[in-house]
């Protein structure tokens, strides 16, 4: 290319986008949670225990056989993340439920259930919700001014364990996770404060917290015929 | 493109501030303040949602798909019924609260049968051509690329003219397989055309005069089918 066709300011044009484009990208990239909290185990019917204990927890000869389904979805401030982020949540989910089949490999009374057994009338479904909780206008400033200005917001991971039996739903549980999540500009240089991991721990932490509250109430649940 | 035209920033920058503009008026006024659905989190009708979509699943023919039926925040815009991405289907709060169970079925139908049928994926394959083509339009014809906001628009209205009678379609034979009468979805659109209620899928909505076409569409099919199951009958030994 001569460099009068450089001087050109179609073409100019034509290479300022096609940076800023290549930038945005870039800066895309520095999404990383920074901290992480977690929330008590809630259940809906009314197990007002904060701290599950397995001290009720059922052999895995004694529980019948069950399915174990795992759904989960990705919410931006409450609203289902569109096409552009499919690709990366089938990834996720994949992750997910490669952690939540080690978990159930230690878990006594999950080691006999087969997953997404359609046929099965003793279920147990787990619904992971990830979402984003903060203000949408500093996010949006933030995004606008390619992330010079900083901004935070709260990461959730709930999960909701369904407890089905002969086909009806006898009880649900509650557990929810918590992550903050930085972004700014001079986190694309400083990858040791990425943390990457920490949403998926936080989401394992939070089944892992759901599945010791169904474990509690598993002699009530699963032993009656 | 005359090179005056790039001499002056301010005639450029003017000229490419009201195609924007413009632009953007055209896209509000084909889809409307697409109005952002707010869940509310563990609502007392969520379990009857879940109980009615967990018997429709089982005609469709994928029967492990999991499906997301909230119950949404009654906004300013009163959608009654969205579709939304990751097999979402939402239910607005006094609609849930209003309709009896074959008109909750048949709601639930229609937006099982969006995702069945795939809408959202064909919208936003269409919707991401198109977005790069104005982008790749854009670095050569300067303001081609705010175009989006409006063929955007413009492209969603044209889709849903075609996917929306087909979703009808579907609706009325997930509820024939599913022992109901196809009258509960013509009831129910009569019922949500007369409430005020909008249906939302993506980011198009559509409210009173939108269901009209589609009313008289779904009739038809109505008529159709039940002098098609007339004459079976007549047939039969």
């Amino acid at each position: 290319m001569s460099r009068g066709n450089l001087a050109r300011p179609g073409i100019r044009k034509a290479l300022f986008r096609l940076t800023a484009v290549l930038g945005a990208f870039a800066l895309g990239c520095a999404y990383k949670p920074l901290t992480q909290t977690s929330g008590p185990v809630q259940s809906a019917a009314s197990l007002d225990s904060a701290v599950v204990k397995s001290a009720g927890a059922l052999p895995s000869s004694l529980t019948p056989a069950i399915s174990l389904s795992l759904h989960a979805r990705y919410l931006h401030f409450g609203k289902p993340m569109g096409p552009s982020m499919e690709k990366w949540w089938a990834k996720q989910q994949t992750k997910l439920r490669a952690r939540v089949q080690d978990m159930q490999c230690q878990t006594p009374w999950l080691v006999s259930a087969r997953w997404d057994d359609a046929e099965a009338i003793d279920r147990l479904v787990l619904e992971t919700t990830f979402d984003t909780r903060g203000s949408k206008a500093r996010y949006w400033i933030t995004e606008f001014s390619k992330y010079l200005v900083p901004s935070s917001d709260e990461g959730v991971v709930s999960v909701r364990a369904r407890v089905y039996r002969k086909g009806a739903l006898v009880r649900e549980y509650e557990a929810e996770g918590t992550y903050r999540t930085r972004r700014h500009l001079i986190f694309l240089f400083l990858p040791m404060m990425w943390h990457s991991t920490v949403p998926g721990k936080v989401a394992e932490n939070t089944i892992q917290d759901a599945l010791l509250a169904v474990e509690h109430d598993a002699q009530t649940l699963f032993s009656t015929p | 493109m005359p090179r005056r035209f790039f001499r002056h920033p301010k005639i450029f920058y003017s000229r490419i501030g009201a195609s924007q503009a413009a632009c953007l008026a055209a896209a509000l006024l084909a889809t409307g303040c697409s109005a952002a659905l707010e869940e509310i989190h563990r609502h007392p009708q969520e379990a009857r949602l879940e109980e009615t979509l967990g018997r429709m699943k089982s005609v469709t023919s994928h029967p492990e798909k999991h499906y997301w039926a909230r119950v949404v925040k009654p906004d300013k815009h009163t959608v009654g019924l969205g579709v939304q991405f990751q097999r979402h289907i939402y239910v607005s709060e006094p609609l849930a609260a209003q309709a009896d169970d074959a008109m909750l079925a048949a709601i639930l139908a229609h937006g099982l049968a969006h995702h069945r049928l795939h809408h959202m994926g064909q919208r936003s394959g269409i919707l991401t051509f198109q977005k790069v083509a104005f982008k790749v339009g854009g670095t050569f014809v300067p303001g081609l690329g705010y175009g989006k906001y409006a063929s955007e628009a413009l492209s969603e209205v044209a889709m849903g003219s075609w996917q929306e009678p087909s979703a009808d379609a579907k609706t009325v034979e997930y509820l024939s397989e599913m022992g109901l009468s196809g009258q509960a979805w013509l009831k129910a659109l009569q019922y949500l055309k007369d409430q005020g209620y909008a249906e939302q899928v993506g980011r198009m909505t559509m409210r009173g005069e939108d269901f009209t076409g589609r009313i008289a569409k779904l009739q038809e099919l109505l008529k159709i089918e039940a002098v098609g199951s007339n004459a079976e009958k007549g047939n039969a030994p």
